[in-house]
């Protein structure tokens, strides 16, 4: 299966963010008090600022960084929002989408004149003046004595090439000014097992023969001479040679050569310029390739795919009618057709299952780049392990939790691993590890961010919780329940908010969008050894295989993605277990529960009972019913809002009679027998 | 005898060969150096490259030759490939190994 690229799906998901923002800006210009949308805005802004550092759009992070601490301040109450406020991040927004989709391209000062904008907006002071100061290009008259020769030495820093500096452009730039011998220095470059691909080791040394003053070679660099380390010495060409006889040893050949040269490197010089000028506006080149290979896919909304999902949805349901009609006609043509429909649409529902399932990896496959940078922000030494990467999910779930794991990913990072000196101290390695896995379990996946960091202060979030008014002072909850604080609305520990997290935004909504999902969170932390956030997801979101059984006078679907094993329960080993509700199973005991009891069918059981044996991962559990009718294509529909708190069930689905059964809760039933067994356990 | 054993292996690199592949392409080479005792590397014709993709193959070269790999490039730099090597200014430094790794130590036209 091919992975998407992820740039182009960030291209996709930063579109559909800056619409969103731009609404909810618009929105606010009627409505500048209203706290939803503000808040709304901010979140748009936060979640592009993080996607877009994971991307490497570094120019693009920054500058959105700027907007979304104004948003911040806004809703704080710290500053009113004001029309111009919304004028001056509307403005800058366009700019956004510029720093998207052409993020190499030179912008000139347009940041800074918005960036100025905004802080003026915010503080009301003279920003602008400032910025149009440093805006008008700075021409310093200064005189061209001639032709000059400079030998340039320059090396750019690590980071160069991630935010966006081209040296390939900026040698370019310097041929343009003359005739230009450029050597490469590698000799920094370091084995592969230690590269870091996107730092820049390279190092030039340019010997420029040039009648261009001195400032031009200072503009080919303005924009990364801050940080970069540039040397530069000048020569007279005619008079160089016996000014400096040292670097005359280098400068005289080209000196010497100058007269003669220019034929020979004239014609050369035009080939790199020309090569240079679709590399230098690199975004529109991949651009077009992109386009030609995205030309092979047809890319369609997710709601088409839903409406296809339920008209198979509807078939299966149809084909299960005709199956059962078939069975009791005795028209040999009519069942003949009607295995052919089930044939059919069994094949139809798998491809489109196909269609929507993705490998998890395509996500995980995100999160190297965040890793690395966020390392490189925080100075602490991270490693990332991933495990489970072909585990395949449904293409809804996959998009959904993006933002969430990027989230969890950043907390474990931020909050949860030490710095070197930290974990030394601690006695730990000083690298921390960072574990992204997914696993199958049943009819759920299941997505685990894993850190071997300092854990969950219980305390801080404890304190947190009862300042906040979360909790009363001194109530006693669960070590569960306490953790699971840090999802609440605007809770964050952190003593300061960082670039990374603690502005408290994020793990509600992480918990909001896996609930959504119809999924649920487990949170586990040991002080001093790390923490481990488990999301629990169902594997489909539509169709499932089921296996129908009768339990009294209903029928019930088990996913049958979760059974194991079915077993008849005699007569005598149901008596024999009475009170115990324990099946012996290749020499384990099986906690068992009698359907019929739990949903007070009020009638007698049959006489030859089956157990069916489902699990979640490791936990196990029985469940008795009176009679296993068969396997089912069930396709699921959502519970009225009256049944949503039943746990037992997660969901319905119509029989081909066009009866009701209800789908049972697969996790949910197995932590019920768990609870029955440990309470067995406990009263010994 | 031990030579006449090693197998030479060929990877097939991706038409992208730039910062936003780098790390991937660095995993797929760094695997076979580990694994292989011959790696021949095969650049696509109408490849994207950029200043990373030299530097990662130069720092290739540094792992393999400090392990006693046999690196090579299937083929002489193609003309995307040369052209980063020349505006780099890789090509005015390179000593007569560095010309047989990337041109084949054929005569640069």
């Amino acid at each position: 299966m091919s992975m998407p690229d992820p740039v182009a799906v960030f291209r996709i998901e930063a579109a559909e963010l800056l619409e969103q923002i731009e609404t909810g800006l618009l929105d606010l210009t009627h409505r500048l008090n209203d706290k939803d949308q503000i808040d709304a805005v901010f979140r748009g802004l936060h979640t592009l600022k993080g996607s877009g550092a994971m991307f490497g759009f570094d120019a693009l992070a920054a500058f959105t960084h700027h907007c979304e601490t104004a948003f911040d301040r806004v809703r704080k109450g710290e500053k009113p929002a004001t029309s111009e406020l919304v004028a001056a991040v509307l403005a800058a927004q366009d700019h956004m989408r510029a720093l998207i989709e052409n993020p190499t391209d030179d912008h000139g000062d347009i940041g800074e004149r918005l960036l100025a904008q905004l802080r003026h907006a915010v503080e009301g002071g003279d920003a602008p003046a400032a910025v149009v100061a440093s805006a008008a290009p700075v021409e310093v008259a200064e005189e061209k004595s001639g032709t000059n020769t400079f030998r340039i030495r320059f090396s750019l820093p690590l980071n160069s090439m991630v935010n966006g500096t081209n040296p390939l452009g900026l040698l370019d730039e310097l041929r343009d000014l003359g005739e230009c011998k450029v050597v490469a220095d590698t000799s920094a470059i370091p084995s592969l097992d230690v590269l870091v691909p996107t730092e820049l080791y390279v190092s030039w040394d340019v010997t420029l023969t040039t009648d261009q003053p001195r400032s031009a070679i200072d503009d080919v660099f303005i924009f990364v001479l801050d940080d970069m380390k540039l040397d530069v010495e000048t020569f007279a060409a005619e008079t160089a040679a016996p000014a400096a006889p040292v670097v005359a040893e280098v400068v005289a050949p080209v000196a010497v050569a100058a007269p003669v040269a220019p034929p020979a490197p004239a014609p050369k010089a035009p080939e790199p310029v020309a090569a240079a000028a679709p590399a230098q506006r690199s975004a529109p080149a991949p651009e077009t390739a992109q386009q030609a290979k995205a030309a092979e896919n047809v890319r369609v909304p997710a709601e088409r795919l839903d409406e296809l999902m339920d008209r198979v949805g509807e078939l299966v349901i149809a084909q299960s009618r005709l199956r059962q009609l078939a069975s009791t006609s005795m028209d040999i043509q009519l069942r003949s057709v009607s295995e052919e429909i089930e044939r059919l649409s069994g094949e139809l529902r798998d491809t489109m299952m196909v269609l929507r399932m993705v490998p998890v990896g395509s996500l995980f496959g995100r999160f190297r780049r965040l890793v690395h940078d966020l390392a490189r922000e925080t100075g602490k030494i991270i490693e990332l392990e991933t495990e489970g990467e072909t585990t395949e999910v449904d293409k809804t779930v996959i998009e959904r939790l993006a933002d969430p794991l990027v989230h969890l990913v950043r907390n474990s990072i931020d909050h949860g691993l030490e710095t070197p000196e930290e974990r030394r101290a601690a006695g730990k390695e000083e690298a921390g590890k960072v574990i992204l896995s997914a696993r199958q379990a049943g009819g759920e996946v299941i997505i685990t961010i894993k850190d071997d960091g300092r854990g969950i202060n219980r305390e801080r979030v404890r304190a947190k919780a009862e300042s906040s008014g979360l909790m009363q002072p001194g109530q006693q909850i669960s070590d569960q329940d306490l953790l699971q604080m840090i999802f609440q609305p605007g809770f964050s520990t952190a003593a300061q908010v960082t670039n990374l997290s603690g502005r408290g935004v994020g793990m509600d909504v992480v918990k909001k969008t896996v609930e959504a999902l119809r999924g649920a969170i487990d949170i586990v932390s040991k002080p001093g050894q790390g923490s481990e956030v488990a999301l629990r997801i169902p594997l489909t979101l539509a169709i499932i295989d089921g296996l129908l059984v009768r339990v009294g006078e209903g029928r019930y679907v088990i996913p049958l993605s979760a059974v194991e094993e079915c077993l008849e329960l005699s007569l005598e080993e149901d008596l024999r277990s009475r009170g115990r509700s324990f099946i012996s199973l290749r020499d384990s005991l099986v906690p068992f529960l009698r359907l019929r009891d739990l949903f007070r069918t009020g009638t007698k059981p049959d006489t030859h009972q089956k157990v069916v044996v489902i699990s979640t991962g490791t936990e196990r559990v029985g469940m008795v019913v009176d009679q296993i009718i068969g396997d089912h294509q069930t396709v699921i529909k959502s519970m009225s809002k009256l049944h949503h708190d039943v746990a037992t069930f997660s969901g319905a689905t119509i029989l081909g009679d066009g009866s009701v059964a209800l789908i049972l809760d697969v996790a949910h039933l197995v932590a019920a027998g768990q609870q029955q067994e440990a309470h067995l356990r406990a009263a010994g | 005898m031990v030579e006449n054993n090693i197998v030479n292996y060929s990877i097939n690199l991706p038409s992208k060969l730039n910062i936003k592949t780098i790390f991937d392409i660095q995993n797929i080479i760094s695997e076979k150096l580990s694994s292989e005792r011959a790696l021949t590397i095969h650049v696509p014709d109408d490849c994207d490259v950029d200043l990373s993709f030299i530097q990662l193959i130069e720092s290739a070269r540094i792992r393999a030759k400090s392990s006693g790999v046999t690196l090579n490039l299937a083929q002489q730099a193609n003309a995307q490939v040369r052209s980063v090597l020349e505006r780099g200014g890789f090509v005015a430094g390179f000593s007569e190994e560095d010309e047989k790794f990337w041109f084949h130590g054929k005569a640069q036209q």
